[in-house]
C-alpha cells in the first residue's frame, strides 16, 4: 500500500512523463513521421530521410528548428490574444489525450461522463482556432476564420452522433466504461454493422476537424495562403504544428477507444491472459504484483500506438486521394450525406442493434473460449 | 452547359449603414498559388468575387531591348529565355521570321530540319501540358496527381535532354537549319517512350473524368462564353475550350505543318468553357501531340540539316506567328541588312489571355480564383511589359515615363558601365 | 459514373512498391547525364590559339580573354560559369577544338569566384594535363 503522497507523486509524473504529456508528444512526433513517409510512399516519393533512422526525427527536427525561427508579430494583430491563442492550442490536445486510455482501461484522467467533456474540448478548439484568425487581423486569416467556424457545425455534429452512438450501445458516458464493456463482452465495437458505417463517419469527421487534405478548407494553402495560420511564424506556429499533431493522436486514440478497444490487444479472446494482466498493480488497484503492472503498462501502450498508427495511415490514405473540396461543397456533403446517415443510423443503433448482435454474436461466441457473457 | 453564375448586389446597393460589405483581397504578388509575381485586386462579398482588377509589370526584363544588341544567332538563344517553359517555340518564332526573309532571295531549309524542330516542338506541347496538369491538380489541393504527373513528365524531359543537351533552354536552333541531328537509337526511343507517355495520359484522363472531387472543382468554374472569348481576343487552349477552333498549327501552317502532318492534325475543342474544359482539352491535345511526334519519326526524311545562311539579313519587316503550348505566340522582326536585328517584338500568349481572367473570376468564390487563374496557364514573366501605371485612389506611385532618347541614353551609360565582368 | 478517390489503387501500389521515383541525390549517385548533355568547359590550352572565335561567339559575354604565355595570339578565354547559358556556341565556334564542353554538370559553389574556371594559367598544371588527362573538375577553382 503506497502513502498518500507517493500515490499523488505517481500521478504526477504520470502525468508529465510516461502515460501522460512527455508520452503524447513523442507518440504525436512519430505519428507525423509515419504519416510524412506513407504520405510520400503513396505520391512514389521517398520522404524525410536524413535525421534519426530513416528521418524519425524530423519531426523533432522540425519543431525544435520553428521554434528558433524569428517571430514575426503584425502591427495591427492583438499580440497577447495571438500569443496566448496559440499557448492554449496546445494545451487543449493535451489535456484532451489524458483522458484517452493509453497505458490503462481508463484515461489518466477520467470521471464518469467525460465523454461529454471530450466534446466540449474539441469544439473549444475549433474556437480557438477562430480567435486565432480573428487576432491576426489579416485580410487572408479571416476567410479562413469564417471557412473555419462554418466548417466546425458540419463536422461535429456526425463526431458527436458517432461517439454517442458508441455511449448508447456500450450504455456507458465514460470512456473508460466503454473500453471496459468491449473486455467484458470479448469484442470491440466495430464487430456490428451499423458501427461500421459509425466508424468510417468517425473518421471523415475527424480528417475534417484536422483540417487535412481534402477538407483543409481553412488552411487551404494555395487559395487563401494557409487561411487562419497565415500571420503565425516561429514559436507560435510551432506550437500549432504540434497541436496539430496531438489532435491527430487525439483523434487517433478516442477513435482506437471507442470502436477498436483502446489499449486492449489479444487478451480481449483470452480470458487467462486478461485475468493475468488484471492482477498488476495500478493506481487505481495498488494492491496489485508491481512487475505485472509494468509489462502491463508497456504492453498497453504499445497496442495503443500500433492501433493508432493504424488509424493514422488510413488518415494520409485520405488525405492523398482527394482533391480540396469548397467549402460549400463540404457543407452540403455534411448535411445531405453525413448527419442524416448518422442520425438514421442512431435510431437503427437505439432500437435494433443490441438485438441483432445478440443474435448473430451468439453463434459467433462459441468460436472463442471466452464464453458467453 | 448554361451559364451558371451566382448574381451579386452591386458593392453600392449594400446597406449604407454598416460597413462597406465588399472586402479586398490581394491575390499576388506573392501568393503560394503564382509560381511568378503578377497581382490581381479581388473584391469579394463573403465568399463571392465581384470585381478584379488585374496588374501587370512585375518581371519586366527588357528582352526585346536587348535583342537589339546581339547577333541573330546570339538572338536565339535570348529568346529562348523568354519562357522557361515554352522555349522552343520561341526560337522557331524568330528563326521562321528570319528565314522567311531569307527565302526571298532562294534560301531553303532542309526539310530534316524542320521535322527535328517540330518534334522538339511537340515534345515542348507535351511536357508544358502535363507540367500544367499537375499545377491544376495542386491548387485543386491534390498533391498525388501533382507528383505522379510530374513523374511521367520526365519521360519527355529525358527525351529533350538527349536530342538537344539540355533540360529546358534547348539551344538547338540555328539560323537555316539545327544544330544536332538525331541519330537512329534516339528516333527509336522516342516512338517508345511516347507510347509509354500515351499510356499515362490515357490513365490521367481517365481519372479526370472519372474522379468525382476534381469534377466537383472544376465543373462549372471559371465559365468563360465562346462570345466573351472571342471577343477578348483569347487564343491557345483557352479559346478551344471555349469552342472556337483556332490553332496556327492548322490555320497558317509553319516548320513541318505545313506538309503532310497538316492532313492529320486535328483542332481540338470542348464546349463546356469552364475549367474542367480546359482539362480535357490539354490532355486530349497532349495525346494527339504524341500522335504526331510518332507521325513524324516514322516519315522523317533523310538528309541534311544544316544549310548555311548568308551572314546578313536583308532589309524587311516580318511577322511570324506560331502555337506556343499557351496560345499564340507573336514574333515581329524589322532587319536592317546587318546581322543584328533592327527591331525585335514578342507577345506571348498569357497577355492575349490574361484579361480573360477577370471575366472568368466575376460571380466564382474565393476558393476558385487560383484553379481559375491556373486554367490559361499563366505565364507571368513572359507576358510582363513596362508599363505606366496610373493609381487614382491608391498610395501615390511613382510614374516612370521615359521617351525614346532618354532610354536610349540610358541603356548607353548603362552599357557603358556595365560593359564587362571583371574582377 | 464518377466516383471520389479514383486513384486509390494505384496510390497504394506506389506506396507498396521498392522502387520510388524520387532519389536521395546528393548522397546518392546522381542520375547520369544524357550523352551530350552540355556541362562545364575543358580548355586544352595546348590547342587554343586565341583567335576570340569564342569570346564574339558567346551571348552573355561570360567569355573574357586574359593575357597568356602559351598561345599564339597571347591570349586566351576565361569562362564565367555563373554567366554561362550553356548554350554550346564557343564550342561551336572554336575551330581549333580547344574549348568543349564536358558532361561535368555539378557546379554550385558558395562563391561567385569559384564560378570562373581557368582563371589562373599555371604552366606547370599544363604540363601535367599533357600526361595524365586530368578531368576538369580538379582544376576548377
Ligand atoms: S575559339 Fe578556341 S582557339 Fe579561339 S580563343 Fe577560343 S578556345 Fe582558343
Ligand atoms: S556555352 Fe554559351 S554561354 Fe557558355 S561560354 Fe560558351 S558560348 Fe558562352
Amino acid at each position: 500500500m503506497l502513502a498518500v503522497w507517493a500515490q499523488w507523486l505517481l500521478l504526477i509524473l504520470g502525468i508529465l512523463f510516461f502515460p501522460g504529456i512527455g508520452f503524447c508528444i513523442s507518440i504525436a512526433l512519430f505519428d507525423e513521421w509515419i504519416d510524412r513517409k506513407f504520405y510520400a510512399a503513396l505520391q512514389d516519393r521517398i520522404g524525410p530521410l536524413h535525421t534519426g533512422f530513416k528521418g524519425i526525427l524530423q519531426p523533432l527536427a522540425d519543431f525544435l528548428k520553428l521554434l528558433a525561427n524569428e517571430d514575426i508579430e503584425p502591427k495591427a494583430a492583438d499580440k497577447w490574444g495571438m500569443r496566448i491563442v496559440a499557448v492554449i492550442g496546445l494545451t487543449i490536445p493535451l489535456l484532451a489525450l489524458l483522458f484517452v486510455p493509453i497505458v490503462n482501461l481508463s484515461g489518466i484522467l477520467s470521471f464518469e461522463a467525460d465523454l461529454l467533456l471530450l466534446s466540449f474540448l474539441t469544439t473549444i478548439l475549433a474556437l480557438v482556432i477562430y480567435l486565432a484568425g480573428w487576432f491576426s487581423a489579416n485580410r487572408l486569416a479571416m476567410p479562413g476564420t469564417m471557412r473555419a467556424a462554418s466548417q466546425l457545425l458540419s463536422y461535429e455534429i456526425p463526431i458527436l452522433m458517432a461517439m454517442f452512438a458508441v455511449a448508447l450501445r456500450t450504455e456507458s458516458l465514460s470512456v473508460a466504461g466503454i473500453v471496459t464493456w468491449q473486455l467484458e463482452h470479448h469484442r470491440p465495437v466495430i464487430f456490428s454493422l451499423p458501427m461500421v458505417i459509425f466508424f468510417l463517419i468517425f473518421l471523415l469527421s475527424s480528417q475534417a476537424e484536422l483540417e487535412r487534405s481534402p477538407f483543409d478548407i481553412p488552411t487551404a494553402e494555395t487559395e487563401i495562403v494557409g487561411g487562419w495560420e497565415v500571420e503565425y511564424s516561429g514559436k507560435k506556429l510551432a506550437f500549432f504544428r504540434l497541436s496539430a499533431d496531438l489532435q491527430m493522436v487525439y483523434a487517433a486514440g478516442l477513435g482506437a477507444a471507442l470502436f477498436l478497444g483502446g489499449p486492449i490487444g489479444v487478451e480481449m479472446w483470452i480470458p487467462a491472459f486478461a485475468d493475468w494482466l488484471g492482477t498488476g498493480a495500478s493506481l487505481a488497484q495498488p494492491g496489485g504484483v508491481m512487475w505485472v503492472g509494468a509489462i502491463r503498462m508497456a504492453y498497453y501502450a504499445l497496442i495503443f500506438a500500433i492501433k493508432t498508427t493504424l488509424i493514422v495511415l488510413v488518415f494520409s490514405t485520405m488525405k492523398a486521394l482527394m482533391a480540396r473540396l469548397r467549402i460549400e461543397q463540404f457543407l452540403e456533403f455534411s448535411w445531405k450525406w453525413l448527419i442524416p446517415v448518422s442520425l438514421g443510423l442512431m435510431i437503427v443503433t437505439f432500437f435494433w442493434v443490441p438485438w441483432l448482435d445478440n443474435t448473430l454474436w451468439s453463434k459467433f461466441e462459441a468460436l472463442f473460449p471466452g464464453g458467453a457473457t | 452547359m448554361a451559364k451558371k453564375k451566382i448574381k451579386v448586389a452591386s458593392p453600392k446597393t449594400g446597406c449604407a449603414a454598416c460597413m462597406p460589405n465588399t472586402m479586398e483581397i490581394p491575390l499576388g504578388p506573392q501568393h503560394p498559388a503564382l509560381k511568378e509575381p503578377e497581382h490581381f485586386l479581388l473584391e469579394v462579398e463573403g465568399e463571392i468575387i465581384v470585381n478584379v482588377t488585374p496588374r501587370i509589370g512585375y518581371v519586366h526584363r527588357g528582352i526585346e531591348k536587348l535583342a537589339e544588341t546581339k547577333t541573330y544567332s546570339q538572338n536565339l538563344t535570348l529568346v529562348e529565355r523568354v519562357c522557361g517553359i515554352c522555349s522552343h517555340v520561341h526560337s522557331i518564332s524568330l528563326v521562321n521570321a528570319v528565314e522567311g526573309i531569307l527565302s526571298k532571295h532562294d534560301f531553303e531549309v532542309p526539310e530534316r530540319a524542320q521535322y527535328i524542330r517540330t518534334i522538339i516542338l511537340e515534345l515542348e506541347r507535351v511536357h508544358s501540358h502535363i507540367l500544367w496538369l499537375g499545377i491544376a491538380a495542386h491548387e485543386i489541393g491534390f498533391d498525388t496527381l501533382f507528383m505522379l504527373s510530374w513523374r511521367d513528365r520526365e519521360l519527355s524531359m529525358d527525351l529533350l535532354e538527349e536530342i538537344t543537351g539540355n533540360r529546358v533552354n534547348y539551344g538547338i536552333n540555328e539560323i537555316g537549319g539545327i544544330r544536332r541531328n538525331m541519330t537512329k537509337e534516339q528516333l527509336d526511343k522516342t516512338i517508345k517512350y511516347m507510347h509509354l507517355t500515351i499510356e499515362r495520359l490515357d490513365r490521367y484522363v481517365e481519372i479526370c473524368l472519372k474522379e468525382d472531387t476534381i469534377r466537383l472543382r472544376t465543373q462549372g468554374v471559371g465559365i468563360l462564353l465562346p462570345s466573351k472569348a472571342k471577343e477578348l481576343c483569347t487564343c491557345g487552349p483557352t479559346a478551344r475550350a471555349s469552342g472556337l477552333a483556332v490553332d496556327i498549327r492548322y490555320d497558317d501552317p509553319y516548320s513541318a505543318y505545313k506538309g503532310a502532318l497538316r492532313d492529320i492534325l486535328k483542332v481540338v475543342t470542348y464546349d463546356t468553357n469552364d475549367v474542367f474544359s480546359r482539362v480535357v482539352v490539354r490532355l486530349i491535345e497532349t495525346i494527339e501531340a504524341c500522335k504526331y511526334i510518332i507521325w513524324l519519326v516514322e516519315n522523317m526524311p533523310d538528309g541534311p540539316v544544316f544549310a548555311k545562311p548568308p551572314r546578313k539579313i536583308p532589309e524587311a519587316k516580318i511577322l511570324s506567328r506560331t502555337e506556343a503550348p499557351r496560345g499564340e505566340l507573336i514574333h515581329y522582326l524589322w532587319s536592317n541588312n546587318t546581322n543584328k536585328p533592327y527591331r525585335l517584338k514578342i507577345t506571348t500568349p498569357t497577355l492575349a489571355n490574361i484579361l480573360s481572367v477577370s471575366e472568368m473570376l466575376k460571380g466564382d468564390y474565393i476558393a476558385d480564383s487560383t484553379i481559375s487563374l491556373a486554367s490559361i496557364d499563366p505565364c507571368f514573366s513572359c507576358e510582363d511589359r513596362m508599363i505606366t501605371i496610373i493609381n487614382k485612389d491608391r498610395r501615390k506611385s511613382k510614374v516612370w515615363t521615359w521617351n525614346f532618347d532618354q532610354l536610349r541614353k540610358y541603356s548607353r551609360e548603362w552599357n557603358a558601365k556595365n560593359k564587362r565582368w571583371k574582377k | 459514373m464518377t466516383r471520389p478517390a479514383v486513384i486509390i489503387w494505384e496510390a497504394l501500389r506506389n506506396a507498396f512498391s521498392r522502387k520510388k521515383a524520387t532519389i536521395d541525390y546528393p548522397f546518392e549517385p546522381g542520375v547520369k547525364p544524357a550523352v551530350g548533355l552540355r556541362g562545364a568547359h575543358y580548355l586544352d590550352i595546348t590547342l587554343c590559339t586565341g583567335c576570340r572565335a569564342c569570346e564574339r561567339a558567346c551571348p552573355p559575354i561570360a567569355i573574357v580573354m586574359v593575357p597568356s604565355e602559351i598561345t599564339k595570339t597571347g591570349k586566351r578565354p576565361v569562362i564565367n560559369l555563373g554567366e554561362c547559358i550553356f548554350c554550346g556556341l564557343c564550342e561551336d565556334a572554336c575551330r581549333y577544338d580547344a574549348l568543349v564542353l564536358t558532361d561535368y554538370i555539378e557546379l554550385s559553389a558558395f562563391k561567385q569566384d569559384e564560378m570562373i574556371i581557368y582563371s589562373t594559367e599555371d604552366p606547370s598544371l599544363v604540363k601535367k594535363e599533357e600526361a595524365t588527362e586530368e578531368s576538369p573538375k580538379e582544376e576548377e577553382s
